[in-house]
């Protein structure tokens, strides 16, 4: 049986794509077979970040609607052979989800994955509900801003309220991923504190991904983040699937960095 | 026969007008502004007086010009009410009604008479928890833009960031009390503060009603 992980925020724009991608890649580097689903029909993103956009030939709507076997839907990662892609149509949008045929091909992915990650779309409407409906865990993507924690808090209740396991009287586990976290302009109150997102939100910290110049570089080029090692924001991805696996590690990233005389001169 | 009419109960709306002066001069500038604010809200509406704040001083005859003014204004007086045996005789000669007024309830706080809903999760963002003819205890946050509702008393536990609303229904001798306010609204029995006009943020306080104000305590620990 395969752990259903949905990747969800409420608000737009805070890094679900980057992080389903990131989180996905890391979990099939580990040795687990993944696949990620992409939910947002009709804005069509995922593909593009896992570099396989030329190799979508069917899609997650096809397969609901009888037209194409999940084989043949699935795309095969390059880099990783235990990922796999199921990317979102382009040309539908999200009435095209029903929650039969999404339970159908979850069960189906179920038998042959250990993971799998729900992409979803921004906003509370039909998409979201259908990404995070059938989940076990969920991953909550949140910006250090006032918007996107209230967003965050709304769709936590949603989780609470309108998921498969809260009907069923039990809960979905809930992460917080803060992303876009500028350590300096958080020092400066600029920006909300790591400390101050855990206290509205009040759920357990997956990882804080630091403010990097390498995410938008590593969309761009279609390599999850991940695998820039080299960037700070890489490593605390990797640093959240170790968290994720159960491991103890302690928050890099969180404290501004001093900056020594040769750096303040040189830049 | 043929029936030349249904006779069916209903019930209709009906403003109650508590007079605490029934100088013209004050119900008229009040009106004015009523006016000027909502046009139509008392146009032609049936409304009834409520006259036990003024029983003491109240004459015939300051009945009468308060009716006829009212009247000339549109509004239109279909009966008033009073605990005094004197000004109900008033109420009657003047040809207005004497409506029968309910005996209020009187409720301690976190009474037995009424339940009480004990919450234990964090109530988030766009969630509505409504505790109705009950006391409503809830023992984690209440996050920005939720809201937490009862026609008992409110208390809470963690940190309340969005709205509470005690005596949804008008229930008396309900009160909020919150450890940490951060809050968005406080309402009880129809009366509210928003803003700058509520407490300290961070503090623990006690919201309750004193003579038809809405007041709060902070409740320091030094």
């Amino acid at each position: 049986m395969a752990k259903i992980i949905v990747v969800t925020s409420g608000k737009g724009g805070v890094g679900k794509t980057t992080t389903s991608a990131a989180i996905s890649m890391g979990l099939a580097l580990s040795g687990k077979k993944t696949v990620v689903i992409d939910f947002d029909i009709g804005l069509r993103n995922l593909d593009l970040i896992m570099d396989c956009e030329r190799r979508v030939v069917f899609d997650f709507v096809n397969v609901i609607q009888g037209d194409a076997s999940l084989n043949q839907a699935l795309i095969k990662d390059k880099r990783c052979e235990k990922l796999f892609i199921l990317p979102a149509s382009q040309t539908r949008d999200k009435d095209a989800l029903t929650k039969e045929g999404v339970e159908k091909i979850l069960n189906e992915l179920s038998e042959t994955f250990d993971y799998i990650i729900c992409d979803s779309p921004a906003g509370i409407e039909h998409g979201a509900q259908m990404a995070l409906y059938f989940a076990d865990e969920a991953i909550v993507v949140t910006n250090p801003e006032v918007s996107s924690v209230r967003d965050s808090d709304r769709i936590l209740g949603i989780l609470q309220s309108k998921s498969r396991r809260a009907e069923q009287g039990s809960s979905v586990k809930e992460h917080l991923l803060i992303t876009r976290y500028d350590t300096a302009r958080a020092a400066k109150g600029e920006m909300l504190s790591v400390t101050d997102i855990v206290d509205i939100l009040a759920v357990p910290l997956l990882g804080v991904i630091p403010e990097s110049s390498s995410v938008l570089t590593a969309s761009n080029q279609g390599t999850p983040v991940i695998l820039d090692l080299k960037s700070n924001a890489g490593q605390a991805y990797a640093d959240a699937i170790r968290r994720f696996e159960g491991e103890d590690l302690e928050m890099r990233f969180i404290k501004p960095v001093k900056k020594g005389i040769l750096s303040r001169v040189f830049g | 026969m043929n029936q030349a009419f249904n006779l069916k109960s209903s019930m209709q709306p009906v403003y109650l007008f508590e007079i605490k002066s029934y100088k013209l001069s004050d119900i008229s500038e009040q009106i004015d502004y009523l006016n000027d604010k909502t046009p139509n809200l008392l146009a032609n509406a049936p409304v009834v007086l409520d006259l036990n704040r003024v029983e003491k001083t109240l004459q015939k005859q300051d009945l009468i010009e308060l009716i006829d003014y009212l009247k000339q204004q549109n509004i239109n007086p279909i009966g008033a009410q009073c605990h005094s045996p004197s000004i109900k005789k008033i109420i009657i000669e003047t040809g207005l009604n004497h409506s029968k007024i309910e005996k209020k309830q009187n409720v301690d706080f976190l009474s037995s008479d009424i339940g009480t809903r004990v919450i234990t999760q964090q109530v988030r963002s766009g969630q509505q928890i409504y505790a109705a003819n009950e006391n409503l205890v809830i023992l984690n946050n209440v996050s920005a833009g939720a809201e937490v509702i009862a026609d008992g008393s409110i208390t809470i536990f963690g940190a309340l960031r969005g709205r509470a609303v005690a005596g949804a229904k008008g229930r008396e001798n309900t009160q909020i009390i919150c450890q940490n306010q951060h809050a968005q609204l406080i309402s009880i029995q129809g009366q509210y503060m928003v803003d700058e006009q509520l407490p300290k943020l961070g503090n623990a306080c006690r919201f309750y009603i004193k003579e038809d104000r809405l007041e709060f305590d902070e409740l320091t620990t030094s």
